[in-house]
């Protein structure tokens, strides 16, 4: 007889418990709890009393060194370590914590001995003293500590006050007088100062740029740049092109199309329910249509009404928030301040410290600001729902009794703890913008430079496929000057237009450098191609002296990935160590590489052997911060593009991008950059 | 020389609090998850997830990679159930850890159940109306296999079929999104 395969109660198979307790969590929405405050408190109440019972306890726990990770990630059994008598521990540590104190109060009678015999050490103990006056190294040196020189821990380490002098906000960008009179200039004069600054920046670089291509061919570029619209070849445009580009700004196809290139990047990797945001996208389009002002959008997405589950800005929050709302606000940062927020969610940006949005108190000032928006799955509701306690958190009623505000604490990269009040990203308190301080940050980011500039670089980057200016410049600086100014120009001129979205579309397509010829070059030519021909292409592409190709359509990370993997495969080495030479022979070269191959970066054929000094250096330095793991290292080369972290899919790629290199860190990172810097 | 002991000592210290931190950031999900996965309730996950780290943070550690942190904080975590549930005089958990964690690895091996998650939710509004009503009850209200048939109008033969094959069905369409 076979025992039966159903076991008899209701206790699921093995198999099953880990979905049922997914299950089970979908339906009761208990989700795991944040505990990271619970535990750390209780570790610090550990360290404390093992601290206070003596050194002789830290010396038991360094006598059980595990080896975690460096064999079979076997560990002790615990149950032995569990205390069945709770008693007996506390014994033997009080035991240990008097010899340890014998011990101390006899090195402290020798020290004290030995100074009274040597002045010139005492002196030298005494300017100690004054420099670092904590009690325990006054008791290593054998001093007493006096009431005034004694620091209470608590204050080194907790609710430091976040204005302190190295934290200031003062934001060189802010707003200023110039940026509010700038004179409006007319559409053709917007697009002469571009053609001239690119002019004078190709002129610097010694560059000659792509020839203008033909009126057909452009026309064609452009319609489909504006409406995604396909001109049939040769091109029936009969107008001239600046009336094809007035004409087309003009349609509802701009409009749509538009919409849909910024609420794309919006929602890119969200939880945001497809149909909600195809209806975000039809509003927009009217908005755009009806020349709306553009930064009106932000109020809109971040400052309206989160009562009503269906309004944009519930769309929007319930998409992004959650936990302590960093999605929310490396989205905020990508999109609408120009900043890479990843960055300086822990350390403050290398590249550009000057600005407020680069610094690490900033970001978590944000966190604080954000405090009380959440968002949860519901699941009667069958959708993401948002939740906004602000009102409770805050003191939003001027009527009512004003109560502390929460704050947000953060480590700087020294280990140091630091807090962080809720203020808008220019240091002012919210209450000056108003309502609450979701609301306030909205009205404030809609109003500053720094959205000006947001949306003119991502508008260049939609119709360029690469940003004017990268929001992380540690590894990409050619032409900067040129390319900041000429950002700072189209954003003032930008707002002095009253944040018309064709008007900046229309100067930026109608620009030379859009009419210039892209990069086109077969295969063979790339791989036949000189060290300096590749290099003079690659400047062409990064100062924009060759024009974008039609329909620029940035490839996805995890494409240009695998794109990498693909050409790194063995078979291709070969083949890729040979793409920097020149050719050797007259005959006609035979195609080395398959047709099925797609090809990498100009960036990644020519640095694939030798990386540039700030690809070196910026790889570098991840490899120094021993800290992170490997999937933090790909966090932050990831974090160069527009993603905050890089997801499961990328995380699977770049492992097997490390074991193809052997376990190469440097290799294998240095590759994930240039694929990152070809993704978006 | 014993002042640069004492710095040494200070930035270990420092340095532990920010590993703990970013420790908690990453597997705090997967550890409590895992625990209610191996049968533990709220509270008692929550416990143990504090002292999972506790017990992690307390010996040098060292991160070589997400997925052997992961794995090492599951290990742990299961031992101090395996040893909480002995010192309640419960019931042991006899399966072998391998073979849970097999399972674990198929269904949140790589996301904390993320994933599977999200797959849940879209999975989940394709079953019918009675399957769903009949898993609610059973896993939001914790109603008996008799409950639910009452509230059904169903036997509880056919109530017990009826949650065996939505949850087939689940199981499935989660699959099929994960692959």
């Amino acid at each position: 007889m076979n025992p039966p395969t159903q076991p008899p109660t209701d206790e699921p198979p093995r198999d099953d418990r880990v979905f049922d307790s997914l299950l089970e969590e979908f339906l009761t929405q208990q989700h795991p709890p944040d505990l990271t405050a619970r535990i750390v408190t209780a570790w610090r109440r550990q360290s404390h009393r093992a601290s206070n019972a003596g050194s002789s306890t830290e010396l038991i726990v360094a006598a059980k060194p595990i080896q975690a990770g460096k064999k079979s990630l076997e560990i002790p059994d615990n149950r032995a370590q569990l205390p069945r008598n709770p008693v007996l521990p506390h014994r033997i540590a009080w035991m240990l914590a008097v010899c340890a104190a014998l011990i101390l109060v006899f090195v402290g009678i020798k020290a004290v001995t030995f100074l009274d015999h040597d002045p010139a050490l005492a002196n030298q103990d005494e300017a100690n003293s004054a420099t670092n006056p904590s009690p325990s190294q006054l008791a290593n040196n054998g001093v007493q500590p006096t009431p005034n020189s004694v620091t209470p821990e608590t204050i080194e380490l907790d609710d430091l006050p976040f204005n302190s002098p190295e934290s200031s906000l003062a934001d060189t960008d802010s707003p200023s007088p110039s940026i509010r009179t700038v004179e409006r200039l007319p559409n053709t004069q917007v697009v002469a100062e571009i053609d001239q600054s690119l002019a004078n920046l190709w002129h610097s670089l010694q560059l000659e740029p792509n020839p203008v291509e033909s009126a057909d061919e452009r026309a064609r570029r452009v319609i489909a740049t504006l409406t995604g619209l396909e001109l049939p070849a040769p091109a029936a445009a009969t107008n001239n092109i600046q009336d094809e580009i007035a004409q087309a700004t003009h349609s509802m196809a701009f409009a749509r199309r538009w919409a849909a290139n910024f609420t794309q990047q919006w929602f890119d990797h969200s939880n945001a329910d497809a149909a909600a945001v195809e209806r975000l996208t039809q509003e927009i389009a009217v908005a755009i249509e009806q020349d709306q002002p553009w930064n009106s959008v932000m109020i809109q997405l971040l400052g309206g009404d989160l009562t009503n589950q269906e309004s944009t800005s519930s769309v929007f929050v319930s998409a992004l928030a959650g936990g302590e709302n960093h999605r929310l606000i490396d989205r905020l940062g990508a999109q609408f301040l120009d900043a890479n927020l990843t960055c300086v969610r822990c350390h403050d940006a290398n590249g550009r410290p000057e600005r407020a949005t680069d610094q690490q108190a900033t970001y978590w000032s944000l966190v604080a600001l954000l405090k009380g928006i959440d968002s949860r799955q519901d699941a009667d509701q069958g959708k993401r729902v948002v939740q906004d306690l602000q009102a409770e958190l805050f003191s939003v009623d001027s009527n009512k009794s004003p109560k502390p505000e929460p704050s947000a604490f953060y480590d700087l990269p020294s280990g140091v703890l630091k807090s962080a009040a809720a203020q808008l990203p220019d240091g002012s308190p919210w209450q000056t913008a108003g309502g609450s301080p979701r609301v306030a940050l909205a009205n404030w980011v809609s109003q500053s430079p720094e959205m000006d500039r947001a949306t003119v670089n991502h508008v260049w980057k939609l119709a360029f496929g690469r940003f004017l200016v990268p929001q992380v410049v540690a590894v990409e600086s050619a032409g900067m000057q040129h390319r900041t100014e000429l950002l700072g120009f189209l954003a003032t001129q930008f707002r002095a237009h009253n944040h018309n979205l064709k008007d900046l579309v229309g100067w930026v397509v109608s620009s030379e450098a859009f009419a210039r010829e892209p990069l086109t070059l077969t295969q063979d030519e790339w791989l036949n191609f000189s060290d300096q021909e590749l290099e003079l292409l690659q400047l062409r592409e990064l100062v924009f002296a060759a024009g974008p190709s039609l329909q620029p359509q940035s490839q996805s990370l995890e494409a240009s990935l695998a794109t990498v993997i693909k050409w790194n495969t063995p078979t291709d080495i070969d083949r890729t160590a040979t793409l920097a030479q020149p050719s050797t022979d007259n005959q006609p070269s035979k195609p080395r590489v398959p047709n099925s191959v797609a090809m990498p970066s100009l960036s990644y054929i020519l640095h694939g052997q030798q990386p540039t000094i700030s690809q070196e250096s910026f790889v570098n330095r991840l490899l120094r911060a021993k800290r992170l793991s490997w999937e933090q290292r790909v966090d932050h080369v990831v974090g160069l593009s527009n993603r905050t972290t890089a997801g499961s899919r990328v995380q699977q790629l770049a492992k097997e991008l490390l074991e193809q290199n052997n376990g190469d860190a440097r290799a294998a990172l240095l590759h994930l950059l240039w694929a990152v810097q070809n993704g978006s | 020389m014993a002042t640069d002991s004492k710095e040494a000592r200070k930035v270990t210290g420092e340095d532990s609090e920010l590993e703990l931190t970013e420790l908690i950031a990453r597997h705090q999900a997967t550890v409590w998850r895992y625990l209610r996965a191996l049968g533990a309730d709220v509270a008692l996950a929550d416990d143990l997830t504090q002292d999972t780290f506790l017990e992690v943070i307390r010996k040098p550690f060292e991160q070589y990679s997400d997925a052997a942190s992961a794995s090492y904080l599951r290990r742990v975590a299961h031992n101090l159930f395996i040893s909480r549930r002995r010192r309640e005089g419960r019931m042991l958990v006899t399966e072998h850890a391998e073979q849970f964690e097999s399972t674990w690895m198929r269904w949140a091996g790589f996301d904390a159940g993320n994933a599977a998650l999200d797959a849940l939710v879209e999975c989940f509004s394709r079953l019918t109306d009675r399957a769903q009503f009949a898993l609610r009850l059973r896993f939001a209200e914790e109603s008996s296999r008799q409950g639910i048939a009452e509230a059904l109008g169903i036997s509880e033969h056919g109530a017990k079929n009826l949650m065996q094959r939505a949850k087939m069905q689940l199981r499935d369409c989660v699959e099929q999104r994960l692959q």
